[in-house]
C-alpha cells in the first residue's frame, strides 16, 4: 500500500468527535470550509459529554458577571488568564443559546423558559447551572445539526501524529481502528478536539491518553499549568459514580468533614474535599460516607440532574440501597484532567495553523487559573463548547484565503513506518505494562496530591524507565499499535506534570507541596510554561498579569 | 469482568456497540452481523454499550477489566 493511499484534502480538520470537535465542525462549516470530524469511536456518542453530569454552567444576562469573575480569580489563586476568563463568561450565554438551535434538549421550567438551578452550596455563587434532559442526546443532536451543515465524519480512526510543513500546521496522519488501513490527511488547519489526559484511571471519563498533548508537543507548542492537572474527585467505592454537595460527605463517625476542615469554605472545590478525606482516613475515622439520611429532597433531585452512568444515586437504588437510611462508601479517585495546551483567546496554539479546544486547553488557556476541568461541576461542558466555536469560526475563515497543502510523499512514509513501527517488534514489552507502570506513579495521592521533591523525582525516574522503553513495545494487532502510542503520550504527559510540579516550589491551589507549604505569590504569580527544544523538555516562567 | 456478553438472540447487529465504545473492546463480524467482544479487559464498565443497545442484548457492569491503582 502506498503512502498516500486514503489521502483526504480538507480545510479544516477536527481530531476528537466529543462535544467540543463537533460545535467546531458546525461553526467552520458555516463558514463555508471542508471540514472532516476524524474520532476513534464515533461523534454520534463521541467523547465525555454522553457519561456527564450533562450540568452546564451559564451566565445569563441577569447574573451578576464581576462577582462571578472577583470569585474566579480568587478561587483560580490569582493563575487565571482574566482575558480568557472574561471571554468564558460572556460567551456561555450565547452559545448555550446556539446549543439549543442546534437540537441539543435541556430541561425547560414550567414557564418554558430554561430550567436554572442553583446548585452550588454557596451564597455567593453569581451563576445558574441549566441541565441537558438525557446526556447522551447531546452528541446525537449535534453530529446530525453538523452532517447538515456539510461537516464530514470518520468513524473508528486513530490519529497520533500532526504533519507539519514550513512551520505550520498542515494536517495529520492515522489509522482505522478495524482494518488498520492508514490515513493521510492534508489540510490547512487542525483543531485538536481529542481531550487532555486522565491516564485511564477512573471508570469514567477514562478515554483520553494524552494524544493531543503529545501531537503537540512533538510539533513545538507550548504549554501552560501542567502542575494543575490532577484532579481527584470523591467517588462511590465500587462503581466510581458521583453526585453533588461534598458537604454530605462524613467520616465514620459521622461528622462532616467539609464543615470540620473548611468551616469558612463557600464552595466545594474538590482538591479540599479530598485533603479532608485524606486526614480522616489516614487517622483513623474512615471510611468516608455519602450520606443523604435527613435530606430527602437530596435524593430525589440527583437523580434528575445527572446523567445515567455517572450517577451515584441512581446506581445505589438500583443496588436497593436504601438512601433515606443507608450511607454509601466514598473513596478519592484520580479524574486528572491535564490539559495544559497553552492558546490564545482564539484557542490557537503557538503553532500557527494549530488550536486547541476542550479538556485539551482547558488548563492551558488558564481561564479557571489553577483548577484543571471538573474542579467546579458545569464548567467543563460549555467550555468546550465555547472554545470549540470560537476554534471553529476562526479556522474556518482563515482557511478559505489559504493556500492547501501538498503531501510529501517522503514525509508520510517516514511517518507511517513510524506510526505501524510497534507491529514488526517481537519479543517486545507489553503497551498495558507501560500503562500500568505510569498509573502506578500518578494515581496515588502520595505522588499527585501531596507532593515532595524526592517523591516527584522517584516518579519522573519511573516515566522515564517506560519513555526509554517505548521503542521496545510490541503491538500484537493494530489495537495495541494505538495502546502503544497511548504508552508514549501518558507517559510524556505525567513527565510535563511532574516537571512542573517539581518547579514550582510553593503550594497554590491543588498543587501542594509537603516541602514548600505556603503560597508564594512574592515569587510565584508566575505561569510555568513547557516546550520541546531538540530533544530536551524546558521549562522557564512567564508573570501572570494581574489585570 | 465488566462486559460478559452479547445475547445473540436479542441482538440485532446495529452495530451501535462497536462503534461507540470509547475503549475499543468490540469487533464487529460482518458476515454474521454480530458484535465481537475482542479485548474484554480494556472495557472500563462504562456502560455505554449497555445503555445504547436498542434490544437490552449486552450484560455489562461497572467492574473494570484490569485492575487500577488505587489513590490511597
Amino acid at each position: 500500500m502506498a503512502a498516500s493511499d486514503n489521502l483526504v484534502n480538507v480545510d479544516v480538520l477536527v481530531i476528537g468527535g466529543g462535544i467540543g470537535g463537533v460545535c467546531a465542525a458546525i461553526k467552520a462549516a458555516e463558514q463555508g470550509a471542508r471540514v472532516l470530524i476524524v474520532e476513534k469511536a464515533d461523534p454520534r456518542w463521541g467523547g465525555q459529554a454522553p457519561f456527564a453530569g450533562g450540568v452546564f454552567f451559564c451566565l445569563f444576562p441577569d447574573d451578576d458577571m464581576d462577582g462571578w469573575l472577583k470569585l474566579n480569580i480568587e478561587d483560580g489563586q490569582l493563575l487565571n488568564d482574566r482575558k480568557w476568563l472574561r471571554q468564558y463568561g460572556e460567551q456561555t450565554y450565547p452559545r448555550l443559546s446556539e446549543l439549543i438551535k442546534w437540537g441539543v434538549p435541556f430541561k425547560m421550567d414550567v414557564k418554558g423558559g430554561l430550567r436554572r438551578v442553583p446548585l452550588a452550596t454557596t451564597k455567593h455563587f453569581h451563576g445558574s447551572y441549566t441541565l441537558v434532559s438525557l446526556t447522551p442526546l447531546i452528541q446525537v443532536a449535534l453530529t446530525g445539526m453538523a452532517v447538515k451543515k456539510g461537516a464530514k465524519f470518520l468513524n473508528k480512526t486513530y490519529i497520533h501524529e500532526l504533519i507539519v510543513q514550513d512551520g505550520k500546521v498542515a494536517g495529520a496522519a492515522g489509522f482505522h481502528l478495524a482494518t488498520g488501513e492508514f490515513h493521510t490527511f492534508l489540510s490547512k488547519s487542525v483543531i485538536l478536539a481529542c481531550g487532555g489526559c486522565n491516564f485511564g484511571v477512573r471508570r469514567l471519563f477514562t478515554m483520553n491518553y494524552g494524544e493531543a498533548i503529545s501531537m503537540a508537543y512533538q510539533v513545538g507548542a507550548e504549554f501552560r499549568n501542567a502542575e494543575f492537572g490532577n484532579q481527584y474527585t470523591p467517588v462511590e467505592k465500587e462503581t466510581e459514580t458521583w453526585c453533588w454537595g461534598n458537604h454530605l460527605l462524613e467520616n465514620a463517625n459521622g461528622e462532616k468533614i467539609l464543615a470540620k476542615h473548611f468551616p469558612d469554605s463557600t464552595r466545594e472545590i474538590g482538591f479540599e474535599t479530598v485533603m479532608a478525606m485524606y486526614k480522616e482516613i489516614t487517622e483513623g475515622r474512615g471510611p468516608i460516607y455519602y450520606s443523604f439520611v435527613g435530606n430527602p429532597e437530596v435524593i430525589e433531585r440527583m437523580q434528575e440532574i445527572i446523567g445515567p452512568a455517572h450517577n451515584l444515586v441512581v446506581h445505589a437504588l438500583k443496588k436497593g440501597i436504601d438512601l433515606s437510611r443507608e450511607r454509601v462508601e466514598m473513596k478519592p479517585c484520580l479524574s486528572a484532567h491535564l490539559g495544559p495546551i497553552k492558546t490564545d483567546l482564539n484557542c490557537e496554539t503557538t503553532v500557527p495553523g494549530l488550536y486547541a479546544i476542550g479538556d485539551a486547553n482547558f488548563g492551558g488557556c488558564a481561564f479557571q487559573g489553577t483548577l484543571p476541568a471538573g474542579s467546579h461541576p458545569g464548567y467543563p461542558l460549555p467550555f468546550a463548547v465555547v472554545s470549540g466555536c470560537i476554534a471553529g469560526e476562526r479556522a474556518g475563515k482563515k482557511a478559505l484565503k489559504a493556500p492547501q497543502p501538498e503531501a510529501n510523499e517522503k514525509e508520510v512514509k517516514r511517518l507511517k513506518e513510524e506510526i505501524m513501527a510497534p507491529l514488526k517488534v517481537k519479543g517486545g514489552n507489553s503497551p498495558y505494562d507501560g500503562i500500568h507502570q505510569i498509573q502506578e506513579v500518578i494515581s496515588p495521592l502520595k505522588y499527585n496530591f501531596f507532593k515532595n521533591e524526592s517523591r516527584l523525582k522517584e516518579a519522573l525516574g519511573k516515566i522515564g524507565g517506560v519513555r526509554a522503553g517505548l521503542s521496545k513495545l510490541e503491538a500484537k494487532d493494530i489495537h495495541e499499535v494505538m495502546r502503544c502510542h497511548q504508552v508514549k503520550s501518558m507517559a510524556l504527559s505525567a513527565e510535563m506534570q511532574y516537571k512542573a510540579a517539581l518547579m514550582r516550589t510553593e503550594t497554590r491551589g491543588g498543587h501542594i507541596r509537603e516541602d514548600y507549604s505556603q503560597r508564594d505569590d512574592k515569587n510565584w504569580l508566575k505561569w510555568i510554561i513547557v516546550r520541546k527544544e531538540g530533544e530536551e523538555m524546558k521549562l522557564w516562567t512567564e508573570p501572570v498579569p494581574q489585570v | 469482568m465488566a462486559v460478559r456478553k452479547v445475547d445473540q438472540d436479542l441482538c440485532i447487529g446495529c452495530g451501535v456497540c462497536y462503534l461507540c465504545c470509547p475503549e475499543d473492546v468490540y469487533g464487529f463480524d460482518v458476515e454474521k452481523r454480530f458484535p465481537v467482544v475482542k479485548y474484554p479487559k480494556d472495557c472500563v464498565g462504562c456502560l455505554f454499550c449497555g445503555l445504547l443497545c436498542p434490544t437490552n442484548a449486552i450484560s455489562v457492569n461497572t467492574a473494570k477489566g484490569r485492575k487500577v491503582p488505587q489513590a490511597i
